[in-house]
């Protein structure tokens, strides 16, 4: 019994740690751009809406 | 004996400079208080899973969950994987956070008020300032622990000006930028964090080899040690409670929700929910595994295992567990870019989180209070003031609270007090027609309840022996069968056209 669970947290923690990479090179390339247009969109919406 | 070095201190502090003026840079962006609370609701797929996951896997979050590997071995894993599995079905389902989104709500409590009453938004909005002040109400010790174990500072003076001087960058950047700040700053941690914790958990294995990580827990731990049914490991009712902490986590809890209502769309929210049920699994399961690993170190190690592995070790000392351990295998360079790292996540999880309480008590308890209401500047000028004055609160209440559980432990407890309350209101007031006000306010009462799980407060009660988790189930199934009973009893008033009457 003892083993089995011992299979299912290596497992677990081999899956989670392979997603977690590729989600981690992924969201990191992706959230930048994402930062960039949300800095881009704020700034126009600044230039269309002045200071009151 | 601690590799840090002055190198890793230059990392440290040059680091640390640039997410400061990371966070005041976005200073220039910030008009309106949509733009402060929730960046303008523009935050498109992977900023949001960056930002979100970057403030759940705040320094508090590793220091908690490796205590937790530390004491209970695998089994704690059972958490990780329920926070995923919740986390990915809410993100599928779309279970409470895409009609939340749909109302283009900023808080919870705003929730209420639209489905309910104004007098309910106010109660749930006071009650989830206080459970979430609580909630951080360690927050500063656990940093303590952190940097005193990673760095082998001895002296409390130096250790608490390091303190006060990242609260205090903390409080100048969120109170400036807002949510702008914190979701950039998040993201930058995003990347460091991600780098650096799979970095050490190589290191980690490398260092002990996987068959001794896993032999020693089963001789140190027994059964316990893999199995979390085991009644030692917590038993079946840890695990039901850890399923509910899994689910509130997501689609309950204030800033993870807050994420939610910041995205561009439905769609998003849904994207970001199924994709953060990975970093949800890893945001438990790394440091966890981090916790295993400083056991097994230590009880190679007579000297350390005297002090760590002692009957009467406290929750401070199996805290610092952690930390210890990486100062001893990470290498000189690497332990700077990790320490970096993890104060930055602490920042991140702070600046949250002030955030996040601050605006809930501007918009949901003193805005709702003031007939004329409240104009965009005096709102920003409050919160801004109530940041300041949780951060004051946050540093006498760690230096007074004795802890006397896993940090983990109290941190379930303090959230609950809101939580049992508001997954009956989010559950029966978006998916029952029928759930009225009266029902709603006997609710949140009921939830307020969970408060007797705390250690201070089951001792005075008499209930010491009483585990804080049946406290926590126990005002859940309370707050959800009241306001069914209380709702069918009491029932809203409807005008003839079927639209509810409101006060």
């Amino acid at each position: 019994m003892m083993d089995a669970w011992m299979t299912f947290w290596t497992l677990l923690l081999v899956t989670g740690l392979g997603l977690f990479a590729v989600i981690a090179v992924v969201v990191t390339v992706g959230g930048f751009f994402d930062l960039k247009a949300m800095f881009r969109s704020l700034a126009d919406r600044q230039d269309q809406e002045p200071d009151k | 004996m601690t590799n840090f070095t002055a190198l890793d201190w230059s990392i440290v502090c040059v680091y640390l400079a640039g997410i400061l003026v990371a966070g005041l840079y976005c200073r220039r962006y910030v008009k309106s208080m949509a733009e402060f609370v929730v960046a303008g609701r523009s935050l498109k797929s992977y900023l949001a899973i960056a930002t979100l996951v970057g403030s759940e896997l705040g320094l508090v979050t590793v220091m908690y969950s490796a205590q937790k590997g530390f004491t209970s071995g695998f089994s704690a894993f059972h958490i990780a994987l329920s926070a995923c599995i919740l986390t990915l079905l809410v993100g599928l389902t779309g279970f409470i956070v895409v009609p939340l989104r749909r109302m283009g709500v900023m808080t919870i409590p705003e929730f209420y008020e639209r489905r309910f009453s104004r007098g309910v938004r106010i109660l749930g909005g006071a009650i989830l300032a206080v459970s979430g002040i609580l909630n951080m109400g360690m927050f500063l010790k656990a940093g303590a622990i952190f940097i005193t174990g990673l760095t082998g500072m001895e002296s409390t003076f130096q250790l608490n000006l390091v303190m006060t001087v990242m609260l205090g960058m903390v409080l100048a950047y969120t109170m400036l930028g807002g949510m702008l700040s914190v979701v950039f700053t998040d993201y930058l941690q995003f990347v460091l964090l991600s780098v650096g914790l799979l970095i050490t958990c190589g290191i980690a294995v490398r260092v002990l080899g996987w068959d001794h990580i896993t032999d020693t827990v089963v001789t140190l731990k027994g059964e316990a040690g893999v199995n979390p049914l085991h009644p030692d490991g917590g038993g079946v009712s840890y695990v039901i409670w850890m399923a509910f902490m899994g689910l509130f986590s997501a689609c309950v809890w204030q800033t993870a929700v807050m994420r939610a209502c910041s995205a561009a769309s439905t769609a998003v929210v849904k994207r970001l929910y199924v994709v953060a049920s990975v970093g949800f699994l890893i945001r438990f399961l790394i440091p966890y595994f981090f916790g295993i690993c400083a056991l097994v170190y230590f009880s190679d190690h007579e000297t350390l295992k005297s002090i760590f592995l002692a009957e009467k070790a406290t929750s401070e000392t199996t805290m610092a567990a952690m930390p210890v351990f990486l100062s001893h295998i990470l290498p000189t360079g690497l332990l700077g870019l990790v320490a970096a790292g993890m104060l930055a996540a602490f920042m991140s999880t702070h600046d949250s989180y002030l955030l996040c309480w601050s605006s809930v008590l501007t918009q949901d308890v003193v805005a709702p209070c003031i007939r004329k209401g409240l104009s965009t500047r005096a709102r920003l000028k409050l919160t801004r003031a109530f940041i300041f004055f949780i951060g004051v609160f946050l540093l006498v209440w760690s230096l007074w609270y004795p802890l006397g559980q896993d940090l983990w432990d109290y941190m379930a407890i303090t959230g609950s007090i809101y939580f049992a309350g508001a997954f009956a209101l989010l559950l029966l007031g978006i998916y029952w027609k029928r759930a009225s006000t009266a029902g709603a306010y006997v609710a949140l009462v009921a939830g307020f309840l969970a408060v007797m799980g705390l250690t201070p407060v089951k001792s005075a009660l008499g209930m010491k022996e009483v585990g804080s988790h049946y406290i926590g189930l126990s005002s859940i199934g309370l707050s959800i069968v009241l306001m069914v009973v209380v709702s069918l009893a009491w029932p809203d008033k409807r005008s003839s056209s079927g639209e509810k009457e409101t006060a």
